[in-house]
């Protein structure tokens, strides 16, 4: 290793640890190498300035923000929930499967776990404890483990970066993990039905069929938001950009005029909330380019190119590896950062390798999503703990059976490729 | 009777409410950026399916604004403990072993950031003869946010090391 390359590297890990935050921390680091190297500090702001300029798709990261801030805000939970009841609320550990159920349905909208954690997983971590039939350390986890399936839904905020990153088609990442997360939920559900019935966690009562429709009525409209955007990606009649910013107006005309449940003020807070969440990422996506820059000048991506063709590894053998590492990654560090920083390394060996790029940007979301719930780092927990207020050590404790599920979906997903290529295949847009 | 030592607290809070305004006015500005963003989105959507024309300004215009709210938002609204950190090891040191990891964190980061600054402000003015494709900017001008950026952070980790040393260094931690 050059003498670059450890600067860079070492005031990276030295400001991280320090508690700098990560985007400041790789601009550091970025400027830290180029006075090592002897080159011109201008490079940072050609590196950041125009890897932003260039990187129309990312606007579509701030309207999901606002779309999941806005229906957060706006009463929308309630009404998916009562929807995730009449739907799932009979079986056994029946709020547990409503989290599940109401998360699959919320993330479609989100995109992002963060923001299914604090929006719908809170609200039901709290019915679930308030009745007193679920521990909390129980409720806390099944909102964790539910949270994991908002990136894998369209609308998904990891998937525009890979996109951008390996030159993936957005509509075909989108189509992609729509039955890994189906799957998901299932194993998260049956893992809750079998700790249910061994537990004596209770079932909520049955809907009447004939309120059905009214339930139903009253969630469709936030529920059809993610087959709009999807139709409007498909039907090419917008870009991707362009359809997230419709998918925002939706949300907002939907909590403005249908609903009226947001007022002026409210809209403030959202936006001012969007605009800091949106810079906060930007930042980590800004220190990437130059990160990425530095190691790219040092000749990393062909360093680990050349040791892992020494390896001779098949396809399959390189996946698993590749789960193996996001995994243990994304128990240190954060999604946006895996995602902008080391997964362009990998993109050209897996393409060398044949492997689909749509197939391994979905075997990479759903590995971080599932990094996010690993103890002892991992920020759903930490996340979850901070709001419901229950102890690490809780959670930890109600995690292992869903951490095999996750893992067993991981597996499967990594070694057969048609479970992500499916739909894309049919829609045309993947070989 | 008035305590001597009570002034610079005065002059502390009176200097607190002025950021917090100013950081209010900041929030307005980004957030104007913000609902442009969202107008000219429509408005470009708009024209092209029901009058057949399309905005080729607004693409350019959409990223600007884009990169404005970016470094706007970063060197006037957000603060440090709302960024996404590794606070692993941060978390488990003792006050003041967080005042000394504070403390050479602000003077890491804001140490290499004004060694640099003089060579990323030489870059961006010297972009004065480049310009947006479209609307013919100044590129000097549109990435000026990214000067503004560095310049606030290396100024706020000097209000943070001044912060640090002093009496109230328990609330920077």
């Amino acid at each position: 290793m050059s003498e670059g390359l450890w600067v860079l590297l070492g005031v990276f890990a030295l400001a991280a640890v320090l508690g700098a935050p990560l985007g400041l921390a790789m601009l550091a680091a970025g400027y830290a190498y180029l006075i090592a190297t002897h080159q011109d500090a201008g490079l940072v702001v050609d590196q950041t300035m125009n890897g932003l300029y260039n990187s129309y798709l990312l606007i579509a990261v701030p309207m999901f923000i606002f779309v999941a801030n806005v229906m957060n805000v706006s009463g929308v939970i309630e009404r998916l929930l009562r929807f995730g009841a009449a739907m799932v609320g009979h079986l056994p550990g029946g709020l547990a499967q409503v989290n599940v159920v109401t998360n699959l349905i919320f993330s479609g909208m989100s995109g992002s776990a963060v923001a299914d954690a604090s929006g719908p997983g809170l609200v039901l971590a709290r019915m679930m404890t308030k009745q007193g039939n679920y521990p909390r350390g129980f409720a806390a986890a099944t909102s964790v483990v539910s949270a994991t399936l908002g990136p894998l839904m369209p609308t998904s905020i990891p998937m525009i970066f890979y996109a951008l990153i390996a030159n993936a088609s957005v509509g075909a990442m989108f189509l992609g993990g729509l039955i890994p997360a189906g799957l998901m939920a299932l194993a998260l559900m049956t893992v809750i039905a079998i700790m249910a019935r061994r537990r004596g966690f209770p079932r909520e009562t049955r809907t009447a069929w004939s309120a059905m429709p009214a339930i139903l009525g009253r969630a469709l409209l936030p529920i059809a938001l993610p087959g709009i955007l999807l139709g409007l990606i498909y039907s090419g009649v917008t870009t991707p950009t362009e359809a997230a910013a419709i998918a925002a107006t939706y949300a907002l005309l939907l909590a403005l005029i249908v609903y009226r449940t947001l007022s002026l003020a409210q809209l403030l807070t959202v936006i001012s909330d969007t605009v800091r969440a949106t810079a906060m990422i930007a930042l980590i996506m800004s220190g990437a380019f130059v990160f990425n820059y530095a190691v790219a000048n040092e000749g990393v991506p062909q360093l680990i190119q050349s040791t892992l063709l020494q390896w001779h590894l098949s396809p399959t053998a390189f996946l698993l590896c590749v789960d193996l590492l996001m995994l243990l990654l994304a128990v240190v560090l954060d999604e946006v950062t895996i995602l902008l920083v080391i997964v362009p390394l990998l993109v050209p060996i897996a393409q060398g390798l044949g492997i689909d790029l749509v197939h391994f940007g979905i075997v990479v979301v759903l590995n971080m999503m599932v990094g996010l719930t690993l103890p002892p780092h991992g920020l759903l927990l930490f996340i979850m703990s901070g709001l419901t207020r229950t102890p690490l050590a809780e959670i930890f404790r109600e995690m292992p059976p869903f951490i095999v599920a996750m893992l067993a979906i991981v597996i499967a997903v990594t070694l057969f490729p048609d479970i992500a290529l499916w739909l894309p295949h049919i829609a045309g847009l993947a070989k | 009777m008035e305590r001597p030592d009570d002034a610079p607290e005065r002059a502390e809070s009176g200097g607190a409410t002025l950021t917090a305004r100013l950081r209010q006015v900041a929030n307005w500005l980004a957030a104007a950026m913000f609902a442009a963003v969202f107008l000219i989105f429509n408005y470009k959507i708009v024209t092209r399916y029901f009058e057949h024309e399309e905005a080729v300004w607004a693409d350019e215009v959409l990223v600007i604004l884009f990169i404005w709210i970016i470094f706007w938002a970063q060197s006037f609204i957000v603060r440090d403990k709302d960024q996404i950190t590794f606070d692993l090891v941060y978390r488990l040191l003792p006050p003041r072993g967080r005042r000394a990891a504070a403390l050479a964190r602000y003077l890491l980061i804001g140490g290499i950031f004004l060694w640099s600054l003089p060579g990323s402000l030489g870059y961006i003015q010297f972009l004065w003869r480049e310009h947006t494709p479209v609307l013919n900017l100044p590129l000097d001008w549109v990435y000026s946010c990214f000067g503004l950026f560095l310049i606030a952070v290396i100024v706020r980790c000097a209000f943070g090391v001044r912060k640090l040393l002093g009496a109230h260094w328990a609330d920077e931690i």
